[in-house]
């Protein structure tokens, strides 16, 4: 899939602080792309938590409890499709309308929020054309 | 305009001028500030400044005078045409360099106007909005700088064949510059054509640069909208999970006023242990996403809720925001996160205990 590497590549310079950029197939956690193929084992370490998080199913169940506890109707569609995570390091993560894959960034804690949103949200477009 | 310290050379420029091309109107000065008084009164077409004078230099004057003159031609007299110089001028927008002793035959050359009718079109433009006047520019394929003067600031975008490779505006540059300057509703512009851009910082397209901008400017609109003393609107519940230590009051004191307590998320309430437990099991997960004190911020966003999670050092707390109204309204609620998150926020960076 070296559309997506392509794709990540490019997220990844043109991003002040971009760190890993990486395209995960759900919920299987295969990895479709990423650039650069290494990174601090820290940063490895906080990747590999998200993936795991996004593929656990975890996230739908506490949306199907949110939605209960507030009194949402019932829905097919993701509850949740956009993470972000803030600790040593940034996470912005988008799950793909098709529900099959998401688009990870990591950047350091430096990177203005908006800034890795829009990145990120320009690989999306750009990918929609690469894993359709 | 002639300025320079030494009022012999100004005295012989203008002389000399007003001989060789009685057509133009000069006038000159040997004090830069009283020089610097008259282009803000009334602007010349060019300005031949010294470098090195006392009270205010020439470089300082070129930037005060583009606020008033963007559009105005500069010509820097210098004895001093080393890198530095050039460097320090080419900073403040296009300028010739002529190096002095010269032959005021050469500077006169450099103030003959361009002749009429030598190809192209000149003249006065005026749109509404900046997006347009960089699509027009885009699809001229210009080469070149793209000077804008605003009230908040100057700000530049150069060209390459159509293409924005770079911007600057104050301290930003590159993308962050670029839409800091879509912002501006209004000012004055001038082309500097086959200008080089000092950098490459920019790789979009100008169409996604023009879309995001605008996204941008949306997302903006609509939180500038909300009132500041007014919960956000659409947000129409805000629940809280309290655990261990922090009892229900001191959630309902540590929130914002303009976040009302809608309800409480308690570990010990019956009908709220489902959703707390997986709320922990969640904290659990994200753990590792935090720093190396233990403390962390997970934020998940979905069309018709979002949900924050923030911990420190073993303890967790969860916001909800629910009935958001549509996409429109992630903004609106990042916007309440990052309120409620106050805390969060601080505890992503080690300061968890100064928040409290």
């Amino acid at each position: 899939m070296s559309g997506a590497r392509v794709v990540c590549e490019e997220t990844v310079r043109t991003t002040d602080g971009g760190l890993v950029c990486s395209v995960v197939e759900l919920p299987t956690g295969r990895t479709l792309g990423r650039y650069p193929a290494a990174s601090s084992e820290d940063v490895e370490k906080t990747l590999a938590a998200l993936s795991g998080l996004l593929c656990s199913g975890l996230l739908p169940r506490v949306g199907d409890l949110v939605r209960s506890r507030v009194g949402l109707p019932p829905t097919t569609a993701s509850f949740f499709d956009e993470v972000y995570c803030a600790g040593s390091r940034q996470l912005f993560a988008k799950i793909l309308p098709s529900g099959s894959a998401a688009v990870i960034l990591a950047t350091e804690p430096t990177t203005p929020v908006a800034w890795g949103w829009l990145r990120l949200r320009s690989a999306l477009r750009a990918l929609g054309a690469t894993l359709a | 305009m002639i300025v320079d310290d030494e009022e012999d050379l100004v005295w012989t420029l203008l002389r000399q001028v007003r001989r060789e091309r009685p057509q133009l109107e000069v006038e000159g000065f040997s004090d830069p500030l009283a020089a610097l008084e008259q282009i803000r009164r009334t602007p010349p077409d060019v300005l031949v400044t010294d470098v090195r004078m006392p009270k205010l230099g020439g470089v300082d004057l070129i930037i005060a005078a583009r606020q008033s003159a963007p559009s105005m031609q500069v010509i820097v007299m210098t004895a001093f045409n080393t890198e530095h110089v050039k460097r320090a001028v080419a900073r403040h927008g296009s300028v010739t360099l002529i190096e002095k002793p010269f032959e005021v035959s050469a500077l006169l050359d450099l103030l003959t106007p361009p002749a009429d009718g030598g190809g192209g079109f000149r003249g006065d433009v005026s749109l509404p909005m900046l997006p347009d006047l960089v699509q027009l520019y885009s699809l001229a394929r210009v080469d070149g700088a793209l000077r804008i003067v605003n009230g908040a600031g100057n700000g530049t975008l150069w060209f390459k064949t159509g293409d924005i490779v770079h911007a600057r505006c104050g301290d930003a540059t590159g993308v962050a510059a670029f839409f800091e300057m879509m912002r501006w509703d209004g000012g004055r512009f001038l082309l500097e054509p086959l200008e080089e851009p000092p950098e490459r910082t920019i790789r979009e397209s100008v169409a996604s640069l023009l879309i995001e901008g605008a996204r941008l400017q949306d997302e903006e609109s609509v939180a500038k909208a909300a009132p500041v003393d007014a919960p956000p609107d659409g947000l129409e519940s805000v629940g809280v999970a309290s655990r261990n230590t922090w009892s229900v009051s001191e959630v309902r004191a540590g929130l914002p006023a303009q976040l009302p307590l809608a309800w409480v998320v308690d570990p010990s309430e019956p009908r709220d242990a489902a959703l707390w437990a997986a709320a922990d099991e969640l904290l659990q997960a994200a753990r590792p996403l935090g720093d190396g004190d233990g403390n962390g911020l997970l934020e998940l966003v979905g069309s018709a809720t979002g949900l924050a999670l923030f911990w420190d050092s073993g303890e967790g707390r969860l916001a909800v925001g629910a009935d958001l109204g549509g996409r429109e309204a992630l903004t609106r609620f990042r916007a309440a996160v990052a309120t409620v998150g106050g805390v969060a926020v601080r505890a992503a960076s080690g300061d968890l205990a100064a928040a409290r």
